[in-house]
């Protein structure tokens, strides 16, 4: 296996929505400002609750006792129906007129071109077919200060233009226990604050979150069920070159910030060293995620 | 407890490796998908109006240099997605018509005319155009009202025949044909100015219209999902 099918593979396994972002590229290129932001927009959204996934297995930090915890998180989040299409407008030469139901980057691949008068017509290009994607974010987390945790999540690969593009993942956080400043908490519970950036391509995709969350969980011998609720502030940017009249440009679609609260449940099991989790995001979008965690 | 752990550990550990490996394998997680697209060209024509008697061109057809520029826009395109989106059905659209003034240092005034297309078989009408001035910069689309395609109109229709034939021509490999085909085709244009030009104050400016082909592409992809 050469380093750059190795490199592939790596991508695929941490960042599998790149695996398709040549094809997003190409078909953005049909758009512009407008239509673009509809297009993509189940993508920010997915980004959103996918990276706002996974950040926890415990609420409970200790006050000095220190720790780490090196593990993978896989992600998955569920579409809706109506994140399949957008209302979309035809480019100015093309003589129809009002909107017309487009697919979004994971809608149906082959939409049927829209009929406009004196033999025109005009083709939407299509999505993906996209009901569920998954991501993957490795993390590590050293904690035991204070009550005080660190995690940080970082990936960054350069795979060429013509496959799947440079990415890049780094994520920041803070967990601080309050419980420790409630001695008869029954519960542990903790608060966070963690900011993440995720990019594909040459500013094809630029994202951004912050994310204010509050966990709380409790510890049995070998279960720990765990809750939480975050809010997510999230941002993103698209530039890409647009090419639907055979005269290239570059454009640079800014989105409407997005903001977010999703509730997580979920359970680890502490296995000696491994901890193994599975937890429910439910928000604008339901995610399901599962982690594997080595540490001491 | 450490017999609850001891029987857990190794079944857990099984499971998840079983589920990990599932869900990070990119052979579990990926599917291929044909998603279909468009490569866009222009048909350009460029017209110069000058004097004071004129209102109405004719334009013999798209010169050689702007058919090399539409060879160039397809040969950068993956060719093998425009074949297999043509085997899968799919035909060439033509999406519309667009015209701008490039140019003017002379008279200005609304214009509204009509502008034909000749597929080889006469001139048929493509689109009225309707500009209250032709100033430099101004232009002429469906979106803003300037450009009206009216459902009799059949220049577009036709033409889109044509550019299949064109486009078989092109991938059979057969450029010269190709050329020959675009080479055909005639543009001519009628139009009134409202006031009219003068022989103080005479036409001097250049305008382009452009129809815009959408050439079918299909590309065969893996796309994440489960």
């Amino acid at each position: 296996m050469s380093i750059r099918s190795t490199a592939a593979l790596a991508a695929a396994l941490l960042m599998l929505p790149v695996a398709a972002s040549a094809q997003l590229e190409e078909n953005l290129s049909s758009y512009t400002e407008n239509n673009a932001t509809g297009y993509l927009e189940p993508f920010r959204d997915t980004i959103s609750a996918g990276l706002g996934s996974g950040l926890f297995t415990t609420a409970e930090i200790p006050r000095s006792r220190p720790y780490f915890q090196l593990g993978m998180r896989a992600m998955l989040v569920q579409f809706s129906d109506d994140d399949r299409t957008f209302e979309a407008t035809a480019e100015d030469y093309f003589p129809g007129t009002g909107t017309y139901d487009a697919p979004t980057v994971i809608g149906d691949t082959d939409p049927d071109p829209v009929a406009g008068p004196g033999g025109t017509s005009f083709q939407f290009p299509g999505g993906l077919d996209i009901d569920r994607l998954p991501i993957a974010a490795p993390q590590l987390s050293v904690g035991g200060f204070l009550g005080t945790e660190a995690m940080v999540r970082f990936f960054t690969g350069e795979f060429g233009d013509d496959d799947i593009g440079d990415i890049s993942l780094f994520g920041i956080g803070l967990r601080h226990s309050v419980s420790q400043y409630v001695p008869s908490s029954p519960v542990s519970i903790a608060a966070s604050v963690m900011y993440q950036t995720f990019e594909i391509g040459d500013g094809l995709v630029d994202f951004s979150q912050t994310s204010l969350g509050v966990q709380a969980s409790r510890r049995f011998p070998v279960v720990e069920p765990y809750a939480g609720l975050a809010l997510h502030m999230s941002s993103m940017s698209s530039e890409y070159e647009f090419d639907a009249t055979g005269d290239p440009e570059t454009l640079e679609v800014d989105f409407d910030d997005e903001t977010n609260v999703q509730l997580t449940l979920g359970a680890t099991l502490h296995l000696l060293v491994f901890r193994l989790n599975g937890e429910l995001g439910v928000g604008d979008q339901t995610t399901y995620t599962l982690g594997l965690s080595l540490g001491i | 407890m450490n017999t609850l752990r001891t029987m857990l550990l190794p079944r857990s550990v099984t499971l998840l490796g079983v589920v990990v490996a599932g869900l990070l394998l990119p052979g579990c997680l990926t599917e291929e998908t044909q998603v279909n697209g468009s490569v866009p060209i222009t048909l350009s024509a460029d017209w110069t109006t000058q004097g004071f008697t004129d209102s109405d061109g004719t334009l013999g057809g798209l010169t050689n240099a702007q058919i090399d520029r539409i060879f160039e826009d397809l040969d950068d395109a993956d060719l093998q997605s425009v074949r297999d989106a043509l085997e899968a059905g799919q035909e060439v659209q033509v999406a519309g018509l667009r015209a701008f003034v490039t140019r003017n240092e002379g008279h200005v005034a609304q214009r509204q005319g009509v502008l034909q297309i000749d597929t080889g078989s006469g001139f048929e009408d493509a689109a009225e155009v309707n500009v209250p001035s032709n100033e430099a910069g101004t232009e002429a689309t469906a979106a803003n009202g300037r450009i009206v395609i009216e459902e009799s109109f059949t220049g577009l229709g036709d033409l889109r025949g044509v550019m299949q034939d064109f486009l078989s021509a092109y991938l059979g490999g057969n450029r010269d044909a190709a050329r020959q085909i675009l080479l055909g085709l005639g543009w001519s244009a009628t139009w009134s100015s409202t006031p009219p030009p003068t022989p103080q104050d005479p036409d001097d400016f250049d305008w382009t219209s452009e129809i815009v082909v959408m050439v079918p592409s299909q590309y065969t992809i893996d796309v994440p999902n489960l």
